[in-house]
C-alpha cells in the first residue's frame, strides 16, 4: 500500500454519519501512559508501560437538520448536543474500502464547543475519550456503510495466510433499521470457502437505530485469515444500514 | 450381496456459512448456504472444510448414517 492522504475519510459518532458535517480532524490519538522508574546507577532512562488512552478531536459545522423518526439522515446536532452519559462509540474511517484502516473508540464525548466568528462562521469543537479501552485501529468489515435488506454474507477481510491467537475487538455503529431484529456477527474462515461463527463475536441484536457497540472475544481466540460481516434474522428485516471493524490482536494484551 | 454405504453427519453448534461454489469464477460463489446452531449438516457442500468445523468446535460429529445401498459396488 502506498502512502495516502486523508481524502475520502468518514466519521461516524453514536449511529450518526456525520462526514458531512465535519470539517477536520484535529486528534487521533492513541496513547500509553509510562512511569519513569530509572535507577541511580543507569545512564539512560527507564521506562514502565502503563495505562492505555484513546482521543477523537474534530471541528464541525453546525446543522441541526432532525427528519421526524431521522437517524440515518439526523446531521451533527442531533448527534452530540446532548453530551450523553454513557458511553459512545466514534469511527474514523480512512476509506470507504472494505479491510482499510479505521480509528475506533469508546468513550465519553466531553464537549460541544462553538465558537461564532465576527465574520459570520459558526464552528464547533467536539471531542472524545476513551473510556475502558484505548483508541484501536481496526481494518473495515464494511466499505464504509453498508446497507441490507436482508440475511447477507459480506464480502471478507483477507489478513494473510496466518492466523492469530489472541482474540479480536469490534466496532459496530447503527444508522437506520426497518423490521424485526437483525444480529451483526463475526466469522472466520482458514479457506475463504467455510466459515464459521467467531466464539463471542456477535454483537447484541438490533431492534432500532440509531445504536452502536464495542465487543471482545476471550483474550486466547484463534482468529483465521479471513473475517466477513454477516448479518443473520429471527424475525427479518427489509433495512439495516451499518458500519463496522474489528482489531485482530497480533500479541497478547498487557 | 448389497453393501451398505455410510456417510458421518454433523450438526452445527453455532452459525456456519459455506460457499455454494469454491470457484471464484462461479455466480454460486457470493451465494452461501446457512446453518444455525443446532441444524443438521446434510446439504453441505462436497468441498466443505470439515477439518476447520470440528477443530473450531463448530460442528460435532452425530455419528455414522446410511447414505445409499449399492450392488456390490464398493
Amino acid at each position: 500500500m502506498a502512502k495516502a492522504s486523508g481524502l475520502g475519510a468518514r466519521l461516524f459518532v453514536g449511529g450518526y454519519d456525520i462526514s458531512g458535517d465535519v470539517g477536520a480532524v484535529q486528534t487521533i490519538r492513541s496513547s500509553r501512559n509510562v512511569d519513569d522508574v530509572t535507577g541511580l546507577d543507569k545512564g539512560a532512562h527507564e521506562r514502565l508501560l502503563l495505562l492505555r488512552d484513546g482521543e477523537l478531536q474534530f471541528n464541525c459545522f453546525f446543522n441541526p437538520t432532525n427528519i421526524a423518526g431521522g437517524g440515518a439522515t439526523d446531521q451533527e446536532h442531533v448527534a452530540l448536543k446532548s453530551l450523553p452519559t454513557t458511553d459512545r462509540v466514534a469511527m474514523y474511517f480512512h476509506s470507504t474500502t472494505l479491510g482499510d484502516p479505521v480509528a475506533a473508540l469508546i468513550g465519553k464525548q466531553v464537549n460541544y464547543d462553538w465558537t461564532r466568528g465576527a465574520e459570520g462562521s459558526l464552528r464547533g469543537t467536539v471531542q472524545a475519550l476513551s473510556d475502558g479501552y484505548g483508541l484501536e485501529w481496526c481494518q473495515s468489515l464494511t466499505a464504509g456503510k453498508r446497507t441490507d435488506t436482508g440475511a447477507t454474507n459480506g464480502a471478507s477481510v483477507d489478513y494473510g495466510a496466518v492466523s492469530t491467537l489472541f482474540g479480536l475487538s469490534a466496532y459496530l455503529e447503527v444508522f437506520s433499521f426497518v423490521g424485526a431484529d437483525a444480529t451483526v456477527k463475526l466469522q472466520d474462515s482458514a479457506d475463504n470457502i467455510t466459515f464459521a461463527d467467531i466464539a463471542g463475536a456477535a454483537f447484541t441484536q438490533i431492534t432500532a437505530a440509531p445504536a452502536q457497540q464495542r465487543i471482545e472475544t476471550g483474550l486466547t481466540a484463534t482468529v483465521r485469515r479471513y473475517v466477513q460481516a454477516v448479518t443473520v434474522t429471527a424475525g427479518g428485516f427489509t433495512s439495516l444500514v451499518f458500519a463496522a471493524a474489528f482489531n485482530r490482536y497480533l500479541t497478547a494484551l498487557s | 450381496m448389497p453393501a451398505a454405504k455410510t456417510t458421518k453427519r454433523y450438526r452445527a453448534t453455532r452459525g456456519v456459512s459455506v460457499r455454494k461454489s469454491a470457484d471464484p469464477k462461479s455466480p454460486d460463489y457470493q451465494e452461501f448456504v446457512e446453518f444455525a446452531a443446532g441444524d443438521v449438516l446434510d446439504a453441505a457442500p462436497k468441498h466443505t472444510d470439515w477439518a476447520f468445523l470440528l477443530e473450531t468446535g463448530a460442528v460435532e460429529e452425530l455419528g455414522e448414517a446410511l447414505a445409499e445401498v449399492s450392488d456390490g459396488e464398493s
